[in-house]
């Protein structure tokens, strides 16, 4: 979560204060790096074989694993940026590799840091600027969550290692040949966070030397520390082996966790106080464009709500406009819905086939008959969402789900409500509830007075109001600080708020929707390009996957159908999908219609090994249920970095997709 | 299996949304019933081995198809190489039950099958552990003047079934493995044109006559 990811930054934090080297040393093994395509994306193998290598040396003596792993290292090294080259080497790859240690400072290297000592946690920093910087880094960056050879600290110790040695044997400096992976990246890392950019230029012989690493980068004066990171990752990792452990002072794991815990609070208040300061603007209007650098890395549970409306262009960036223009969207809501509901009883909770026996009567009033068959698949659609969720059993749950399917379905004809949808509203639903819920308690906390807080703009307008009698007894209510999404009581929640609720969500499933209504229309031409552009992608970027596919006669759309029709929220879990929408929601245009094309290229090719291995009925049984279920947010950052560094490198060649 | 490979026989099972189709399959496949299945998207994708006949095994793969109309255009993706087609209604929904024909008529649009005439169907109708007084009254009687109208041409083999109490489903889908394996072995003579695994399966034809259920 986005507290993993403040644990994370924690580390380089501190380090950059500068306290005592040897500890930061031990520290800071694990604060660097970037992301590869590990484990998790690209060809796994090859950081696989390359942490073989590593370990393999790492066992040995020290200096005979300098020479040593630095032969693994820079072969590895080339392994892993060979994953960018997706394909056959061309010349331009071969530049890229042997430039890339040599790059201009400007392109400050990622900083997707890992910090945990176990190596188990991954961290985008706040700027998108990384992002791109990250895709310019990949060589060095890695990432791999569970990686059986440890941690990632030390992969990006001894890349980093590897890449400072190789720097000093003075190979050619980096110029970049290829168009294409400069195209969209210059832009995006322009307006890189001065922090960042401004500790990458400190220490840019470092950065550039060590560009997979951000080790050294993140330390006032890194080169001690950092001179063999891997050792003190060793130790970390391995605390069997005495030989090194000796040569660093002993490491208090217990000591570093207390700081970590204390780190870990102190990024998540730092992320919220840049939240706020983008979100509240001293009453002027919101910086859209800073306020989706900040959200492409995950937005703060109790901002999202807001953040989602103005990133959607539902809640106005102009203050002075948003309560009206939501009141009056509301209101909009409330009508509409009172005009198709005429047709349908949304309390009804009967057995969904009674209702069909009316249908047949006759078609003296085919309208009706339509909403009414209509009204019947929405019906049981909804009961069947997300079953296993207690939230989503409820009658009153159930019901706001109904209202806003049905009227979106009215309301767009030509897509009709179409399976799928319904999953699709739910990630608005729990967190527009989940807001209310923050809003009561926030309201309660700071003593039932706003007025003067400047977080009142934090507040999404118009949704408390002192005049509800059953909001009154909420707010009274002392167990209402232990409220969430999984224990309210719907039924205590005020027909007043729950409209809202509705109607909000319906108007930002509208908006989501609107950008991808060739997905749902007849024949569904936007699936079916998603499926045939993800097809090209995995040519470009996995040929010989492709090529397994084939052979099996496993077809795009046997499986990536869903993929595209449910936004891959059939694979993930709930809470991994709203991580991900708020990329998606960062994007521009909004990633629902085309990144996720590349969100599902990265997450089919995480699986790459293991469909390589089998056959096509294992392959389609395989793909109908991946194994998610362990999934945390770093992986599903993963991803959308992979995604991201992808699109970078195809989106505007377009050629490669045709 | 001395020298033969597997023989894969391709069943697709469609029919109105929420008659239970991946109940129907679960409780085949994996002898299970859930209240919590999701609306299918697309198709699932599902396989069996079972022994029909002389203890000949086959191996069903079985394509469970989104009910909702809106997905029917994906069906060429999914039907091509069938070898059975079972269709599925609901017997407390008669909206369902009417709409088999059209199914019917989908599928052989699409599948492209080479012998529509006299390819493969059966019939199921499920939930049959519902209160007698929720089902389609006088269900007997409209059932057989579907299927015994000669224009419809729906007379297939029908299954009445519970994938909620698992009533009749494995004797419903041994039918439906012999019919397709017999469509199969019409497939290998005629040169299986349209048949997909039509190279991977090399069956000598035998003379079994399926007994259907009717």
């Amino acid at each position: 979560m986005i507290a993993k990811g403040a644990e994370r930054r924690i580390i380089q934090d501190q380090e950059t204060m500068g306290k005592k080297k040897q500890e930061m040393s031990q520290t800071y093994n694990s604060s660097n790096n970037e992301f590869i395509f590990g484990e998790n994306g690209g060809k796994g193998k090859n950081l696989t074989s390359f942490l073989k290598n590593f370990s393999l040396s790492d066992s040995s003596s020290s200096s005979a694993t300098k020479s040593k792993s630095n032969d693994h290292i820079r072969e590895a090294n080339s392994n892993i940026y060979g994953n960018l080259s997706y394909g056959v080497a061309s010349p331009k790859d071969e530049a890229r590799r042997s430039g890339e240690l040599g790059r201009t400072p400007k392109r400050v290297p990622i900083q997707k840091s890992y910090t945990s000592p176990l190596g188990a946690s991954f961290s985008h920093l706040t700027n998108s600027s990384q992002e791109s910087v990250g895709t310019k880094s990949t060589a060095g960056a890695s990432s791999s969550k569970t990686s059986p050879y440890y941690s990632l600290a030390v992969q990006g110790g001894s890349s980093s290692r590897g890449g400072r040695r190789i720097h000093s044997h003075g190979r050619p400096s980096y110029t970049d040949l290829d168009d294409d992976w400069d195209a969209d990246l210059k832009e995006i890392s322009a307006p890189a966070e001065s922090k960042n950019s401004g500790r990458g230029e400190k220490s840019s012989i470092e950065n550039t030397a060590n560009a997979s690493s951000s080790s050294l980068s993140l330390q006032a004066s890194p080169v001690l520390d950092s001179l063999y990171p891997d050792l003190t990752a060793s130790v970390m990792n391995n605390p069997s082996n005495s030989n090194v452990a000796n040569k660093n002072e002993s490491f208090d794991y217990a000591d570093l966790q207390a700081r970590q815990e204390v780190y870990k609070l102190n990024q998540l208040a730092m992320k919220y106080n840049k939240f706020s300061k983008i979100l509240t603007n001293g009453g002027n209007n919101v910086d859209i464009s800073e306020l989706r650098k900040l959200s492409w890395n995950g937005i703060l549970p109790e901002l999202r709500a807001i953040t989602w409306q103005i990133l959607l262009g539902y809640l106005p960036t102009n203050k002075y406009r948003q309560a009206s223009t939501l009141k009056r969207k509301r209101q909009e809501y409330i009508e509409g819905l009172e005009a198709v509901s005429s047709q349908v009883n949304f309390a009804d909770d009967s057995p969904s086939n009674n209702s069909t026996s009316s249908l047949r009567s006759t078609n003296a009033n085919n309208n009706a008959n339509k909403d009414r068959q209509l009204y019947h698949q929405i019906k049981i659609d909804v009961k069947r969402t997300n079953p296993s969720v207690k939230l989503y059993s409820l009658p009153e749950t159930q019901q706001s789900l109904k209202k806003v399917l049905f009227l979106w379905a009215v309301r767009h004809p030509a897509s009709g409500y179409v399976q799928g949808i319904n999953d699709l509203c739910t990630p608005f639903f729990q967190i527009f509830l989940a807001n209310y819920i923050w809003q009561l308690q926030k309201y309660v906390s700071s003593g039932k007075d706003l007025s003067n807080s400047e977080e009142k703009d934090l507040f999404i307008p118009g949704i408390l109001d002192d005049e509800d009698e059953k909001e009154r007894q909420l707010l009274e209510d002392p167990e209402l600080v232990n409220y969430n999404i999984n224990n309210i009581d719907m039924s205590r929640i005020s027909p007043r708020v729950m409209s809202i609720i509705e109607a909000d969500t319906y108007w930002c499933l509208s908006k989501l929707l609107e950008t991808i209504t060739e997905n749902y229309i007849h024949e569904q031409p936007g699936i079916i390009r998603q499926v045939n552009e993800l097809r090209i992608l995995i040519s470009k970027i996995d040929i010989d996957l492709l090529r397994h596919l084939d052979n099996e006669q496993v077809e795009f759309i046997q499986f990536s159908f869903r993929w595209m029709n449910c936004l891959l929220m059939r694979e993930l879990s709930l809470n991994l999908i709203i991580r991900m929408w708020d990329t998606y929601l960062s994007e521009t245009p909004l990633g629902f219609s085309n990144f996720h094309i590349y969100t599902c290229a990265a997450f089919l090719i995480k699986f790459s090994n293991d469909l390589k291995n089998m056959h096509f009925q294992d392959i389609l049984l395989f793909l109908q249920n991946p194994p998610t279920q362990q999934w945390t947010e770093k992986d599903i950052e993963m991803m959308l970095s992979e995604a991201f560094i992808w699109q970078s490198l195809y989106k505007n060649a377009s050629a490669h997709l045709r | 299996m001395s020298g033969r490979k597997k023989t894969l026989l391709k069943v697709i099972i469609l029919g109105d949304s929420g008659v239970g189709k991946t109940s129907l399959m679960q409780q085949f496949v994996n002898n299970k019933f859930s209240h919590q299945y999701k609306a299918t998207i697309g198709a699932d994708f599902l396989t069996k081995e079972i022994s029909i006949d002389n203890n000949k095994q086959v191996t069903l793969q079985i394509w469970d198809t989104a009910g909702q109309e809106r997905f029917q255009s994906l069906g060429v993706a999914f039907y091509r190489g069938a070898d059975c087609c079972v269709l599925c209604f609901d017997v407390t929904n008669e909206k369902s039950l009417n709409n088999l024909s059209s199914w019917k008529d989908e599928f052989l649009v699409q599948s492209n099958v080479s012998n529509p005439q006299d390819f493969p169907f059966i019939i199921i109708g499920n939930k049959i552990d519902v209160d007698d007084s929720k089902k389609i009254p006088s269900l007997q009687k409209k059932l057989s003047n579907i299927t015994s109208n000669q224009l419809g041409g729906l007379n297939y083999p029908v299954f009445e079934t519970s994938a909620k109490d698992a009533i009749n489903v494995e004797q419903a889908f041994e039918v439906v493995a012999k019919m397709a394996l017999q469509q199969e072995e019409l497939n290998d003579i005629n040169g299986g044109v349209d048949d997909d695994y039509n190279d991977a399966i090399n069956i000598h034809l035998e003379s079994d006559n399926y007994g259907c259920a009717c």
